[in-house]
C-alpha cells in the first residue's frame, strides 16, 4: 500500500486573514483536517495568522509492505502548526515486508513552522524506516520533536530506525540516523539508549540566534539542551516511559525561555 | 591491505603522541552514572560506540582520505560540515576539533607532506586522520580503521582507571569486537562512492548527554 499526504502553506491574501492552506489532501489512511485557530502560539511566535492543521488516522499504520509520503511545503513568510491526532503505532505486516514512512518539508525565507509529532512506537518484529527531512531557506524558524517507544509494554521493539537530516541555508545543520530492534547491536548500551525505552529530540531553529547561540544546559542527567553548528539547538533526553520523555523534552523548552517556553 | 601495514599500526597507536591518552571516549560518565558496571556492559557500550558514532567518524575518516589521495581538498569543507551536523554535542564537537590539533601537529612534524597545509588549524579528527592516511599512503579503509581502533581501544584503556575489571577480561572483549571492526572498516570505506550528504549519520544520544555532563565535572580523571 502506497499513501501520500501533501501540506502547502502560503501567507495570507489579506491582512488579518490566517494563512492559505493552498493544498491539503491525503490518501487513506493518513488524513489532514484544518483545525480552528485556539490561543496564539509560542512555538510559532505567537504568530496570529497560522495556519492549523491536524495529521489524523496514523493509528492504523503504517504496517510491514506500506510505503507513506508526507510532503509539506511551508511558503514565504507564512507560518503552519502541524499536530497529530493519535500516536503511530509501527506493527508488523502480514508478510514481514518492511514499511517505510518519508516525510519532505521545505520552510521557506520568513515562515514558521511548529510541528509536534505524537509519540512513534515500535512494536515487536516491526521492520520500519522514518524518514524526515527538512529544508528551510535563511531566516526561516523551526520547532520539531520526535519521541520514540521501543516496544509496547514489555516488548522489545521489531527493527526500527528513524533518520532526521535538517539543512538551513543550503548547509547541514542536525543530521541523526538512530537504529534499534535485533539487526542494530547494542541499541540498548550505554553509548546509545540503555536501559530506557523511550528516546526523543526537540530541535529549534531561529534565525535570531545566527550571532548567538542558547548555552548548554545539562539540565538533567538524561537530557541536555545544547546549541547546533548553526542558529539552532537541540534537546536531546532518554526516560524510561513517554510521560517521562515528555517532561524532559518540556523542561529543555523551558530553559530556553519565551517564546519558545510553555507549549501548547 | 597489501601494503602499508607498519604505517598504519603506527598510525592507530595509541602511544603516538597525539594526546588520546587524555580521553575516555565517554566512558568516564557513563560509568559515573551507573550506565556501565560490569564487563559484560563494557562490551555492548564498546560496540554500542563502534556501532553508532565510531562508524559515522570512521567514514568521515575514509571520505577525507579518498579526497586527499585525489588532491580534491576543497571537498574537506563540506564533509567537515556533514560532521558537525552529526554531533550534536558541541562539548564532542570541541573535543574533535582539540584532538585533530593534536594529530595534525605531531604528523605534520614527524611526516612533513604537502596534504597538511590543506587543513586548517581546526580540522576535526577523523578529517585529520583520514589526510594523515593519505600522506602515508594508505587506503580509505585504512583510514577508517585507524579510526574504529581508537573508538573501542581508547575507553578499553581507561576503563582500568575508572572501573574495577581484569584488563585481560577487558582485552578479550576487544578480541571478541575485532571481526566487527573489520566490517565497519569495509562499511565506511564503501561511502567513498556515494554523495558526502548521505555519510552515515548514526548516532549515540547517551554518550551526548553524558559527555555535557562530564565536561561541567571539577573532578575528573579524563578530559572526556
Amino acid at each position: 500500500m502506497q499513501g501520500h499526504a501533501r501540506l502547502w502553506v502560503e501567507r495570507p491574501l489579506k491582512q488579518n486573514y490566517p494563512c492559505r492552506l493552498r493544498e491539503l489532501k491525503a490518501s487513506a489512511p493518513m488524513a489532514l483536517r484544518k483545525i480552528n485557530p485556539q490561543a496564539p502560539e509560542p512555538l510559532v511566535q505567537y504568530r496570529r495568522d497560522a495556519a492549523r492543521v491536524m495529521l489524523a488516522s496514523r493509528a492504523a499504520g503504517p504496517v510491514g509492505g506500506d510505503t507513506y509520503t508526507f510532503d509539506i511545503h511551508v511558503g514565504e513568510d507564512s507560518s503552519l502548526v502541524l499536530k497529530e491526532a493519535s500516536a503511530m503505532l509501527i506493527l508488523p505486516g502480514p508478510t514481514g515486508a518492511p514499511s517505510r514512512m518519508q516525510t519532505t518539508i521545505h520552510v521557506a525565507a520568513g515562515a514558521c513552522l511548529s510541528w509536534v509529532p505524537e509519540l512513534l512506537i515500535a512494536a515487536r518484529d516491526c521492520n520500519h524506516t522514518h524518514e524526515v527531512c527538512i529544508k528551510m531557506e535563511e531566516g526561516a524558524r523551526l520547532y520539531m520533536s520526535e519521541s520514540i517507544l521501543l516496544g509496547r509494554s514489555n516488548e522489545d521493539p521489531g527493527n526500527f530506525s528513524t533518520n532526521l537530516r535538517i539543512e538551513y541555508g543550503g548547509r547541514p545543520i542536525y543530521h541523526q540516523t538512530m537504529r534499534f530492534g535485533p539487526n542494530a547491536s547494542a541499541w540498548n548500551s550505554a553509548a546509545v539508549t540503555g536501559s530506557n525505552r523511550t528516546v526523543g529530540s526537540a530541535i529549534a531553529i531561529d534565525p535570531d540566534w545566527a550571532e548567538k547561540t542558547p548555552p548548554v544546559s545539562a539540565f538533567h542527567p538524561d537530557a541536555v539542551l545544547a546549541p547546533l553548528p548553526g542558529p539552532g539547538v537541540a534537546i536531546t533526553a532518554v526516560a524510561r516511559d513517554s510521560h517521562e520523555l515528555k517532561q524532559r523534552l518540556s523542561e529543555g523548552l523551558e530553559k530556553l525561555g519565551q517564546p519558545w517556553s510553555r507549549p501548547g | 591491505m597489501s601494503r602499508g601495514y607498519a604505517a598504519l599500526l603506527l598510525l592507530a597507536d595509541g602511544r603516538l603522541p597525539s594526546g588520546g591518552y587524555a580521553h575516555s571516549g565517554g566512558l568516564e560518565p557513563v560509568v559515573k552514572f551507573n550506565h556501565v558496571q560490569t564487563i559484560a556492559q563494557l562490551e555492548q557500550f564498546l560496540v554500542g560506540r563502534a556501532q553508532t558514532s565510531g562508524f559515522m567518524t570512521a567514514a568521515v575518516a575514509a571520505v577525507s582520505c579518498a579526497y586527499a589521495r585525489r588532491e580534491e581538498f576543497t571537498a574537506l569543507e563540506a564533509i567537515e560540515a556533514e560532521l558537525e551536523a552529526r554531533t550534536p554535542s558541541p562539548q564532542l564537537r570541541q573535543i574533535s576539533r582539540t584532538l585533530g590539533r593534536q594529530l595534525l601537529r605531531v604528523m605534520s612534524t614527524i611526516h612533513p607532506h604537502s596534504y597538511f597545509q590543506a587543513l586548517g588549524r581546526t580540522a576535526h579528527q577523523p578529517i585529520v586522520m583520514g589526510v594523515a592516511a593519505a600522506a602515508l599512503e594508505l587506503e580509505p579503509r585504512d583510514a577508517a580503521m585507524a579510526v574504529l581502533h581508537e573508538v573501542v581501544s581508547g575507553p578499553a584503556a581507561a576503563a582500568a582507571k575508572v572501573m574495577s575489571v581484569d584488563p585481560f577480561d577487558v582485552h578479550a572483549a576487544l578480541v571478541r569486537i575485532t571481526g566487527r571492526l573489520d566490517e565497519l572498516a569495509e562499511a565506511a570505506a564503501d561511502h567513498v562512492n556515494h554523495p558526502i550528504s548521505e555519510l552515515p549519520a548514526d548516532g549515540s544520544p547517551l554518550l551526548d548527554i553524558a559527555s555535557e555532563h562530564h565536561s561541567h565535572w571539577v573532578t575528573r580523571l579524563f578530559a572526556s
